[in-house]
């Protein structure tokens, strides 16, 4: 095992810094960006059609459901935040809230 | 005529057997999934909810330091590497050291935070629990102690409210020259971050994966040779499922903060005093608390050069500054984490704290 590990250390002397070189180039970063492009490029193109698809026969799609949810949740959001401003005005020694202001029983680890 | 083998020689080669025997067991243990390791496990109780985060109220029946003390953990990975197993723990030796010891986790963040800005964290979350702390506690201050991002957070929160319950500010290893952030800042400057955004709103954990392995690409490999010439070790097994379930144990970023981040790297927003948060100008050296922070030598992923300007940003009169011959994790985990760096954090706490 010892000589093994020896043998790797030195592969990984000279590999380690050929591959960080590599990991973290513009080049390869570039490249990752295109194939993401395509990636987007062809989904977009795949979700369009199914979308013709689930519209003709009148429900929605995967970007509709989507949509809703970002939705939802950019209203969940306002409602925490405005919780959160809520409780500071009447801060309670052991008191527990939800994201929604529904009291939650204490759990224990 | 032949010469029998040394008995030293048997030794090794009997040794090398039953080390085999062991790293078979392990190896298949490992590989079924039988062999899985509990981690966070030191005793605590959740005391406050909002959305997906949680305030962790550590049990103690040994508190004999005031005021409690708030860990904030950064966004990016999952809380837990700092109480990773019973004997590796930070939070252990903090409650050891008799503190009252609360964590902020922040969960698993869902499309629902896809739109969390830096303002959610520094001016809803963080006043919301340390009111919390302080009313659980009867405490009228608290001191605040934040991990990396979670640094960069308290940091923040305390530019930003000046007269929030605060004793004191410890932070580690927090960025502040996010231009010398090296390959993950770069790459977060220069990068299509809508590109990098799921349809969710939300930047996939696969993504942060990715950015962390580009620091250390062959860190992985080298891991991994590790653990095949220690697979006979039970100890060290059981430390590397621990350490490499944390490390590949991502969580997504909300779509919105990433924004936010790129646009304060590209602005180098903290050294060139370009910090708005809720759209104040905020400034560091309007903190005045007493303020730590403690940096790794050897962190790759903060970089001591991103790091070490963050003292002379703050404009408190009492501030320290100190430095380990750590990486990034290792100033938390690990054998020399517990000799050097957590004693020497406990110490830095102290001195803003006094005995009930």
């Amino acid at each position: 095992m010892g000589v093994l590990r020896d043998i790797y250390n030195r592969i990984e002397e000279t590999a380690s810094p050929v591959a960080s070189g590599l990991a973290q180039s513009e080049e390869l970063g570039e490249a990752f960006a295109v194939v993401a492009g395509i990636h987007r490029a062809v989904r977009g193109r795949v979700d369009q059609l199914a979308g013709v698809m689930w519209r003709s026969v009148n429900l929605p799609t995967a970007t509709d459901v989507q949509r809703m949810r970002n939705q939802l949740g950019e209203l969940d959001r306002e409602v925490r935040l405005l919780t959160l401003q809520l409780q500071r005005n009447r801060p309670r020694a052991g008191d527990e809230v939800t994201g929604d202001g529904e009291p939650a029983g204490q759990e224990h680890d | 005529m032949v010469s029998l083998p040394g008995r030293s020689t048997i030794e090794r080669i009997t040794r090398e057997v039953e080390r085999n025997t062991l790293r078979a067991r392990n190896g298949i243990r490992m590989a079924t999934g039988i062999q899985h390791t509990q981690v966070g496990l030191s005793p605590k109780d959740v005391v406050w909810r909002g959305g997906r985060t949680q305030l962790w109220h550590y049990r103690s029946d040994r508190v004999t330091m005031r005021p409690p003390l708030l860990i904030v953990y950064s966004l990016f990975n999952k809380s837990y590497i700092l109480d990773l197993r019973p004997g590796n723990s930070v939070v252990e030796h903090l409650i050891a050291a008799g503190f009252d010891v609360y964590l902020i986790d922040w969960g698993i963040p869902d499309e629902r935070d896809a739109q969390n800005t830096i303002e959610d964290y520094t001016d809803f979350y963080l006043p919301a629990v340390i009111d919390q702390v302080c009313a659980i506690s009867g405490s009228d201050s608290i001191n605040l102690f934040g991990y990396c991002f979670g640094g960069l957070l308290a940091v923040l929160h305390a530019a930003h409210h000046p007269t929030s319950p605060l004793r004191s500010l410890t932070a580690l290893t927090t960025p502040a020259d996010l231009s010398a952030l090296g390959p993950m800042g770069d790459a977060l400057g220069r990068s299509d971050i809508d590109a990098a955004i799921g349809s969710d709103g939300l930047v996939p954990p696969s993504v942060i994966m990715q950015g962390f392995r580009s620091l250390d690409p062959m860190a992985e490999v080298t891991s991994r040779v590790d653990l095949v010439e220690r697979l006979w070790n039970d100890e060290f097994v059981t430390a590397y499922q621990a350490m490499t379930g944390w490390g590949s144990d991502q969580v997504p970023l909300p779509g919105a903060l990433a924004r936010q981040l790129q646009q304060m790297v590209v602005d180098n927003a903290l050294v060139n005093d370009r910090i708005t948060i809720g759209g104040d100008r905020v400034r560091l050296r309007d903190i005045r608390l007493p303020f730590a922070h403690v940096l790794g030598l050897r962190d790759h992923i903060i970089p001591l050069d991103s790091a070490a300007p963050l003292v002379g940003l703050v404009g408190s009169a009492e501030k320290r500054e100190y430095r380990f011959d750590a990486g990034h994790v290792g100033l938390m985990v690990g054998r020399t984490a517990a000799k050097n760096t957590v004693p020497a954090i406990i110490d830095v706490v102290k001195q803003q704290s006094e005995a009930t």
